[in-house]
């Protein structure tokens, strides 16, 4: 039931990415609020909640968006899934992997954007800038998952043990 | 807190994943029930915050660049006499086109448009997509294919609806094309394709080695396919490159409209593309 708990908050980051945050950039790298939301579910309550969150993200996505809706469901699935790495491989109490698991995802997710894109005909004729592209948005995103670190701290269960 | 048990993560993902491969299937039923009505309920509420929230952000960016204002003000009442001027010349034009086109029996090429005014409520969330969410959708006539302008010419199109909303594909989309010409007074045609490349740019390609062409000339829709108006205007070039082994020229077009800053779109209601089936 925990997981209800958080529709509210993953509606409220999906207004605000949509309505505030979409003209918002620094060198085409842009806060994905979404995927940060569910990430930090996935830290807090564990993968289960949140895949079962990044679903309903990618459902509210796809519908407000203009791409194929599928991507967001793919998109979305490597951040619910990162709780699911071990404990011990993972410590979700250090900052650094906080904002490196940020930072991967949102690379994973704009990668997941422009195969699937370019699979269903956009032409996207970026391939010489798309490395630069990708680390930017990542970068950009591990930052902003800065202030979630305190948050992951507070909220974790402690020294969970994975089975 | 017990880490659940791997079987549960694996059913969790392989329902997400069953959601999503199937989302083209169920969106349409969902979608425009529930979903896109809970978008419609609270995107609008975007327009109200953003309208109070734009006077104190021009506010306070104007207070640091009191002279250039000034400067810029007095440009544009130039800029607005010759426009003036222009615009009486036009209407005469245009008064002596239509006698000629009645003398011919010929039918106007782009009759009188009907225009809906939509306010710009949101933006594409995922990456490498350039569109914008309106706030008139299906209830309000909306559909599908309709051309969507601002004051300074073409925006893109409508590619989907909902009762109270419609996304529109911007030009400058990577997936967006349109039949363009240069817009010449001599009768020379030079023709291309605009297409969009994401991040504000926009570039015309297929343009024959042979034709001048030339930094600040204005492209215009051609109206070629018929899924945009002829004479729309999408831009200036801004560069040209040409390369002698290359079959084609291109080149780099500024879009007459600002489509970063869109807050209000026009959408215009009686052209309709053909359809291809």
């Amino acid at each position: 039931m925990g997981v209800l708990w958080l529709l509210p908050g993953i509606l409220l980051a999906a207004w605000a990415q949509v309505a505030v945050l979409g003209g918002v950039g620094l060198l085409g790298a842009r806060p994905n609020l979404v995927l940060l939301t569910i990430l930090a579910a996935a830290l807090i309550r564990g993968p289960v909640a949140g895949l079962l969150l990044g679903t309903f993200g990618a459902a509210l996505m796809a519908a407000v968006s203009a791409a194929p809706g599928p991507l967001w469901f793919l998109a979305y699935l490597p951040a619910g899934l990162t709780a699911a790495i071990p404990e011990g491989a993972l410590n979700r109490q250090n900052p650094v992997v906080v904002v490196f698991l940020a930072l991967g995802t949102a690379i994973l997710f704009d990668l997941i954007f422009f195969v699937g894109l370019s699979a269903a005909g956009w032409r996207l004729d970026i391939e010489p800038a798309l490395g630069a592209r990708l680390l930017l948005d990542g970068i950009f995103n591990g930052l902003l998952a800065l202030p979630g670190v305190w948050l992951v701290r507070r909220l974790a269960a402690p020294t969970p043990a994975h089975r | 807190m017990q880490r659940p048990a791997g079987r549960a993560v694996l059913l969790a993902a392989l329902f997400s994943l069953v959601i999503g491969v199937t989302q083209p299937f169920w969106a349409s039923r969902v979608d425009g029930a529930a979903l896109g009505r809970l978008w419609d309920a609270i995107l609008p509420g975007t327009d109200a915050a953003g309208d109070l929230a734009r006077p104190v952000a021009g506010v306070l960016s104007g207070l640091g660049r009191l002279r250039e204002l000034e400067e810029e003000t007095q440009q544009l009442r130039a800029e607005l006499d010759r426009l003036r001027g222009e615009l009486t010349r036009l209407r005469e034009v245009e008064a002596e086109n239509q006698r000629l086109r009645e003398l011919l029996g010929a039918r106007p090429r782009n009759p009188n448009f009907q225009f809906l005014l939509a306010d710009v409520i949101g933006r594409e969330p995922g990456p490498f997509v350039e569109a914008v969410i309106v706030n008139k959708g299906s209830q309000d006539g909306v559909e599908p294919g309709m051309v969507v302008v601002g004051a300074a010419g073409l925006v893109g199109k409508v590619v989907r609806v909902s009762a109270g909303t419609a996304r529109v594909l911007l030009l400058t989309d990577p997936s967006s094309a349109v039949a363009a010409r240069i817009q010449r007074s001599d009768a020379r045609e030079v023709t291309g394709l605009v297409v969009g490349q994401g991040q504000g740019r926009l570039v015309m390609r297929y343009i024959a080695q042979g034709e001048p062409l030339q930094v600040g000339d204005q492209v215009v829709t051609s109206g070629l396919g018929e899924t945009f108006p002829k004479g729309l205007a999408i831009g200036r070039v801004a560069q040209v490159r040409r390369l002698d082994v290359e079959p084609f020229q291109e080149a780099l077009i500024e879009p007459a409209v600002a489509l970063g800053r869109l807050e209000n779109v026009l959408i215009i209601t009686n052209f309709r593309p053909p359809r291809l089936d």
